[in-house]
């Protein structure tokens, strides 16, 4: 066929007068502006567009809208470059590139095709029986190089995507007729009115039909204030009316912007009521040859016809199930197209429209075969059950096809509503309203125009006032055969072109015993892919109804999840990209410390110093040299992401003994304690320390990751359980910035700054805590220690702490003092034995396997947790328990992770190593590990596996350093 | 907008304003009544009770702005004041209340002052509709994925307090938010 264009008043949404170059397959063409690619690839005489996804078949333009299941195509180049876009979505511009997908070296000369001579060795779920000797992974990736469609690209996206929310009363989905009509009905009624509609303008079919009403409804609706977004599809909708649209901003692929533009916008639209107005799709009909390119649809034929002013060919044989194929049919015969013939597959008894003056109508007929590859150039038709008739060939360019219609009850299956079948036309409509969201136009099963107006009105009216929905007077679309194939033809009759998924293969799956319609579409990869069965799932649970002797409301239809339509992964990601990713927390002096070459790492949410590496060193290098200086002399730290609450009220120290597994209550001011926090299972969640303030005020150190974890299981338990308690959890994390000074010399080092003498170790001791002023600062300032060295942890408000970093750090050197990081920290934590919650502890460790069991034992108050750790499986002994291990040949470093077995895996593991160092101060590797009944196998040499290498270690006692815990004291 | 703002870090594009004050003081007050000696002294103070419900109020001189007051949750308010000694005498006077308490969170709460008619525009681009706050209220939501409590004090201006911590975060979100709201 050769390209034409219909003169006007055909092809309302186009200008004529403003041309604009493209290039398909690095071949130019040209169409004006208003074209998709599909439609002025088909003005220009292209018919083949791409190849199929599995036997590589040639395909053409099949649709005209978001249904389109062949005509996909790569759009753009380099950073820009878009897989699988919809030719018939994508409105061309100038330079727009296009490229055919699945095909090499060339769309005429594809070699992939070969599979097609194949097929008899391919059918559906061929992977799970075939290509299995010698090995399934011997023909794995020649197998998935030659599947697939489109290439994206590799690259960055260079462009911008961002998410608005926004709330209605009313939402209507569509700008067709029947949601114009629910939205001015809605907001004449005074609610606040949203539509939105995927097209670039309003009206639907009827807008490209020119009916005069559209115009007067979007006038109505915009003197109304109605809230109205084109290009806008909504792809899901979500609990509690929560409407996802995706805004289309630019088109796909363009490189004319740069370097960046905001490309598409994410709408969450909540809305009291939303109204469905999706319209319906045409059902193709299913016949040998049904994937040629030329074959189409009709709706879309006479789309191409009114909208874009475009001949689809020049003569069309309309393959016909449903009476809307003889409107097409006049309609292009009226524009001069040659209409050889409709083959109607009806008997004329269920045929409701006049028959056109000057086409012959075949009836009860159906199309045998097709005729050309890669082009239709005429079909065989046959008489079917019981009509007269001798076979005939009919040449033809075109083979338009009517099956009837699928309302677009996506939405309506999305928000929980049900479907039932309709018999006389063939199709699933909505059984009655979905929660929250009504139907109303074809896609409620309403065909007939004058009652989708009444109808859409009654129901935006009645939603806008919060009253029930009229119910929908399902009609108007004629009368439907259910199955459109004919049996006992060859030749394949494809049932979903995108997927290659023919009659033959359902009736495999049938034979196979695949019943349901989930493992159908599983099995076969129906309605999977870009279109996700838009075309294809009546046919297919039609025929699969047919294999397996049951109707389709018996079958049931597969359950339509979110999205309706592909949607980009930048629109979900919206901001969140790059430095945006996601909020990382930097500490307030993070300047500093980079100035001071600190070599960073992110801990949870925390961006955090790891060490201060020297010309030439390592990390491990410089992590053994700052533990080692903290250990000789002193050190300094920047704590503050360490996790800090206050609790205030005259319950807290009652609360704080529930909360904890320690006994907070008798600490008088000024002392703190080390307390575990469990949650109702006895599983161990937190540590920290608590300091008590005043008599009634408490400050509490969490874990860095553990605040607001921690903050939020003492809120849940304050306003679930002790509701009668009067105590407030503040964070308070932010507000103080931490300072830790440690190390035998850290005393000296203070003094020498100028801190208040009342602080010293004599007087101020381990694990209490003093309220002080430093150059007018106010300080918080607490001994205690996760280095094992003595040590202040001062606290002082963000902002502060640069300046106390600053005099500290003139005076380190006369101290032989210096800088140490997290890495050091955990060097000295290890050497001591102390745990790190959630690296030697996990999901199932209880206070009893890291030695705590004692707490449980001499507390009598009720701690939460308490009443698990009674159980016998908590004192079980042959739990893991917390142990230290050394290499046996004082060298090796375990590896963390490494499984404790007494063989080579696989066999049944006693535990595993946590944590792992090499001690400086010891002058050799220490480990802590995990180990069934550790604490019983002090002195046994045990075995460790990773990654196919043994190690051997033996278990020691804990702590590996100052087991009488002097050096915390100074 | 107050002098005191630091203009090198405001945001501004056709219709909106967002500048970080850093000069204003910031503290939680919890409260288990409403009525008791805790609110009884902070309105001897402040001449403030606690706001209601969703609330957020100032005073007693709405145009020298001493005081602001913003709803938390039924046991906290942010208490926002430019003058620090008044803030300090504000928790001298409270402290021994034990039906409540001053906890200062200036440097760990930050305040980031929105102006303009185009605000909306930016708040239904940070977060949900719900955390957009009316003329009078004070709503805590998430916005750029980070918690923001919102408060609108007159028709002009919005603040939004964030903590410290993910101050830098929510101001880059901003700052990209505005570049395209065209």
């Amino acid at each position: 066929m050769t390209g034409k264009r219909f003169a006007p008043p055909a092809g309302v949404w186009i200008d004529r007068s403003r041309t604009i170059g493209f290039t398909f397959n690095g071949r130019s063409y040209a169409g004006f502006e208003g074209d998709t690619l599909a439609s002025a690839l088909l003005a220009n005489g292209v018919t083949l567009v791409g190849r199929s996804f599995k036997l590589h078949r040639p395909r053409g333009i099949f649709s005209c809208g978001v249904e389109e299941p062949t005509g996909l195509v790569d759009v753009g180049r380099g950073a820009r470059r878009i897989p699988n876009v919809r030719a018939t979505l994508l409105p061309i511009y100038e330079g727009l590139v296009a490229e055919s997908v699945n095909c090499w070296p060339s769309l005429g000369l594809d070699l992939g095709a070969l599979t097609n001579a194949f097929s008899g060795v391919l059918p559906a779920g061929f992977y799970y029986k075939t290509f299995k000797w010698p090995s399934w992974r011997l023909f794995e990736p020649a197998i998935r190089a030659m599947a697939g469609l489109g290439r994206g690209s590799l690259e960055h996206d260079p462009d911008r995507y961002e998410e608005v929310n926004v709330r209605a009363d009313v939402l209507v989905i569509g700008g067709g007729i029947a949601g114009l009509s629910a939205a001015v009905r809605a907001a004449r009624a005074g609610a606040s009115t949203t539509l939105i509609t995927s097209g670039r303008t309003l009206g639907g079919a009827l807008g490209w039909r020119g009916d005069p009403a559209v115009a007067d409804l979007a006038a109505q609706a915009r003197d109304l204030e109605v809230n109205m977004r084109t290009s806008t599809m909504a792809f899901g909708v979500y609990d509690h009316n929560l409407v996802c649209a995706c805004e289309t901003l630019v088109p796909d692929g363009s490189e004319l912007r740069s370097p960046s533009v905001l490309r598409e916008r994410l709408w969450k639209i909540r809305a009291r009521a939303v109204v469905a107005a999706t319209g319906a799709f045409e059902r193709p009909m299913v016949f040998p040859g049904n994937d040629r390119p030329g074959v189409m649809l009709a709706g879309a034929a006479e789309k191409y016809a009114r909208a874009f002013g475009v001949a689809c060919g020049r003569r069309v044989v309309v393959s016909a199930n449903s009476d809307s194929a003889y409107p097409v049919a006049s309609y292009l015969r009226e524009q001069g197209v040659n209409v050889v013939a409709i083959v109607d597959r009806r008997p004329a008894s269920l045929v409701g429209v006049p028959l056109p003056a000057g086409v012959r109508v075949i009836q009860g007929a159906a199309i045998a075969a097709v005729a050309g590859t890669r082009a239709v150039r005429g079909c065989k038709v046959i008489a079917v059950e019981g009509a007269q008739g001798r076979p005939e060939w009919l040449s033809c360019d075109a083979l338009l096809s009517a099956g009837g219609h699928t309302p677009a009850v996506h939405l309506h299956s999305q928000a929980g509503g049900k479907l039932r079948w309709l018999d006389e036309s063939a199709m699933f409509v909505p059984d009655g309203p979905a929660p929250g969201l009504t139907s109303v136009g074809a896609c409620a099963g309403v065909f007939a125009r004058e009652i989708v107006e009444s109808h859409a009105s009654e129901t935006g009216e009645a939603l806008a006032r919060g009253l029930g929905a009229p119910p929908a007077p399902v009609g108007g679309a004629g009368r439907c055969l259910t199955m459109t194939h004919v049996p006992g033809v060859n030749g394949k009759q494809f049932v979903d072109l995108q997927n290659d998924v023919t009659l033959g293969d359902v009736a495999l799956a049938a034979r196979e015993n695949y019943r349901s319609v989930e493992h159908l579409k599983r099995y076969t990869t129906i309605g999977m892919g870009t279109d996700q069965g838009k075309t294809s799932n009546i046919n297919a649970l039609v025929s699969m109804g047919e294999y397996t002797g049951r109707a389709p409301p018996e079958v049931g239809t597969t359950r339509f999840r979110p999205p309706f339509t592909p949607v980009t992964i930048g629109l979900y990601a919206g901001r969140r990209v790059g430095e945006l990713y996601r909020p990382l927390k930097r500490l307030p002096a993070h300047a500093w410390h980079e100035a001071r070459g600190a070599l960073f790492e992110n801990f949870g949410d925390w961006c955090r110093p790891v060490a201060y590496p020297r010309d030439g060193e390592t990390l491990e290098m410089a992590a053994q040299r700052e533990a080692a200086t903290v250990r000789r002399n002193a050190g300094l730290f920047d704590g503050s992401p360490l996790g800090k609450l206050e609790i205030f009220g005259p319950d807290a120290a009652r609360f704080l003994d529930l909360m904890y597994v320690g006994t907070m209550s008798t600490l008088a001011v000024g002392q703190a304690r080390y307390g575990i926090v469990l949650n109702e299972n006895g599983i161990i969640v937190d540590d920290g320390i608590v300091a008590r303030m005043g008599d009634h005020r408490y400050w509490v150190n969490t874990t860095s990751a553990g605040v607001e974890r921690t903050a939020a299981a003492f809120e849940e338990w304050l306003q679930c359980e002790y509701t009668q308690f009067q105590v407030a959890v503040t964070p308070v994390t932010s507000r103080w910035a931490n300072v830790t000074v440690a190390g035998p010399r850290a005393w000296e080092w203070l003094l020498a700054v100028g801190f208040d003498a009342a602080l010293a170790p004599s007087s101020m001791k381990h694990m209490s805590f003093r309220e002080s002023m430093f150059g007018g600062v106010p300080l918080r300032i607490l001994r205690a220690s996760f280095s094992g060295e003595l040590s202040y942890e001062i606290n002082l408000p963000a902002g502060r702490e640069v300046a106390l970093f600053e005099r500290l750090w003139a005076r380190a050197a006369e101290f032989g003092a210096d800088l140490y990081g997290i890495e050091a920290l955990q060097i000295m934590r290890v050497e001591k034995g102390y745990i790190h919650i959630g690296i030697d502890t996990d999901g199932t460790t209880l206070p009893g396997d890291i030695g705590f069991g004692r707490g449980l034992e001499r507390k009598a108050a009720e701690f939460v947790g308490r009443r698990s750790l009674l159980r016998p499986a908590a004192r079980d002994p042959d739990r893991l328990q917390l142990v230290g291990l050394v290499p046996t040949d004082g060298r090796t470093l375990l590896p963390v992770g490494a499984q404790i077995a007494p063989g080579p895996p696989p066999t049944r593991t006693h535990g595993h190593v946590t944590s792992s160092y090499r001690s400086p101060e010891l002058g050799k590797p220490v480990a802590l590990a995990m180990l069934a009944r550790g604490a019983h196998r002090i002195g046994e040499r045990i075995r460790a596996y990773h990654l196919g290498t043994m190690f051997e270690a033996e278990v020691v006692p804990l702590p590996f350093l100052d087991p009488a815990g002097k050096r915390v004291h100074g | 907008m107050d002098d005191s703002v630091r203009s090198e870090q405001a945001i501004e594009v056709a219709g909106l304003r967002v500048a970080r004050d850093a000069v204003v003081g910031v503290a939680s007050l919890r409260y288990f009544s409403v009525d008791g000696t805790f609110a009884q002294t902070l309105q001897r103070v402040t001449g403030l009770a606690p706001p209601g419900v969703l609330k957020a109020v100032a005073g007693p001189a709405p145009a020298a702005r001493d005081w602001i007051l913003a709803w938390r949750s039924p046991t906290e308010a942010i208490l926002l004041s430019a003058d620090h000694k008044a803030l300090s005498g504000l928790g001298a006077a409270l402290s021994n209340c034990t039906d409540g308490c001053l906890v200062d969170q200036t440097g760990g709460l930050c305040v980031l002052r929105a102006s303009g008619p185009r605000i909306t525009d930016l708040l239904i681009r940070l977060g949900g509709w719900a955390c957009v706050p009316a003329l009078g209220e004070s709503r805590r939501g998430r916005m750029a994925d980070v918690p923001v409590l919102a408060v609108c004090m007159d028709g002009g201006e919005t603040l939004l307090i964030v903590e410290r911590v993910y101050c830098d975060h929510l101001l880059a979100w901003i700052r990209e938010t505005a570049a395209d709201l065209t």
